[in-house]
């Protein structure tokens, strides 16, 4: 096992919170160990789901509902320490149904739907601030331009790695992929990112 | 140049890119390498610096939850059976068939009076077999996920997503995940 590896067979997250104990109090009907864990996780979930559909307040609804699946099926999770992996594939999912649902709409003429994860929107029009939104504009156009020739699965790879830091193990169970499946989506991703980037020596310099 | 050595020359851009994902799936010798170079360990270590900033970068500009999530109080939990992943079901079909068809001879056997070699060869063969159903009760690429010191084996199965789905099922049942 290499390097990332290292302590996903502990309970524990990499921010030392183990929720193996909370799920299997969830799993016996604990209303407050399942808010436990949410009010642990909520904030990167909202965070995983806003870097896929740009959008404050679809964030915020798929988020509630990630949670609410998540205690509906939580019986159904076989290896509580997985928790965290789970809630992103989940999520994933969510996002997927998203993304369909955004482009029947676009097909009607309901929205308007970019392609591209990070390109700004108008529904990413949430800074209050102007420095700060013209910071968060130019980066999120940096991202889309570094990520513009990824396929889906490199990008998801890409961003579960670097942006929800998860585990190669982690991500494994989150995508429902195989380990050498998921590196080589990884290693792909970081082959057409650095590309994108050019040749300089800080290649992976964003604003 | 000419004469240098695998092990004398610095890592490529692939084989950076490679160590980002994982190092340990670098060559040996080039893991040697990376491990004595101070450049490339430089080189790695600006790589993974300037990624995880990328990261850190793009949860800064993400909004904090505004809405705390509460179960309605009408909600309540799935029940229903899990169902069993194909590996396990034919495992334990492999079990109940061996018992049907070794177990009454066997038992024979320990009852009749019988010659002492040959029942002692019968029962060295039983658990030989025995052995082996436990030794690979688990497909080897996951023995390393149950026993964390167990050697790593490539896993390039298919089957493997059928494991992940039964370990952290995705809870749509007709979805496949990013397929
Ligand atoms: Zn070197």
């Amino acid at each position: 096992m290499g390097r990332t590896d290292a302590a996903d067979n502990k309970g524990a997250n990499k921010d030392g919170f183990d929720p193996a104990p909370l799920v299997m109090q969830a799993r016996n009907g604990d209303r407050q160990a399942f808010h436990r864990l949410v009010d642990h996780y909520q904030p990167q979930i909202l965070r995983m789901i806003h870097y896929r559909t740009r959008s404050r307040m679809d964030a915020e609804d798929l988020t509630q509902d990630v949670f609410l699946r998540a205690y509906k099926h939580i019986g159904r999770l076989e290896a509580p320490a997985l928790f965290r992996s789970w809630l992103y594939r989940i999520a994933l999912n969510r996002v997927r149904d998203h993304h369909r649902s955004q482009r029947v709409k676009s097909l009607i003429g309901f929205v308007s739907t970019a392609s591209d994860d990070f390109r700004e929107t108008e529904a990413t029009a949430d800074a209050p601030e102007a420095p700060e939104r013209l910071e968060a504009h130019a980066f999120r156009e940096r991202m889309a331009q570094l990520m513009e020739s990824l396929s889906r699965k490199e990008k998801e790879a890409f961003m579960l790695r670097f942006f929800d830091e998860l585990s190669i193990k982690e991500m494994t169970a989150a995508m429902g992929k195989n380990e050498s499946t998921v590196k080589t989506h990884l290693y792909r991703a970081l082959r057409k990112v650095k590309a994108a980037a050019g040749d300089g020596e800080a290649f992976w310099e964003v604003p | 140049m000419k004469n240098m050595k695998p092990e004398d020359t610095h890592l490529n851009h692939e084989e950076l890119l490679l160590a980002v994902v994982d190092r340990a799936d670098l060559p040996p010798v080039r893991r040697q390498h990376l491990e004595q170079c101070a450049r490339c360990h430089q080189a790695l270590a600006d790589a993974e610096a300037g990624l995880a900033r990328m990261g850190r970068r793009a949860r800064e500009l993400a909004p904090a939850p505004g809405r705390p999530f509460r179960l309605p109080a009408s909600v309540g939990r799935e029940r229903g059976r899990r169902w069993i992943p194909l590996w396990l079901t034919a495992a334990a079909a492999v079990c109940a068939l061996f018992i049907a068809v070794w177990g009454p001879s066997w038992w024979a056997r320990q009852t009749l009076p019988e010659g002492p070699t040959v029942a002692a060869v019968d029962d060295e063969q039983f658990f030989q077999v025995v052995d082996q159903l436990v030794a690979n009760a688990l497909p080897a690429s996951y023995q390393g996920l149950a026993s964390p010191g167990a050697p790593a084996v490539p896993v390039d199965l298919d089957a493997a997503d059928d494991f992940f789905d039964w370990v952290v099922p995705a809870i749509d049942d007709d979805e496949d995940l990013l397929t």
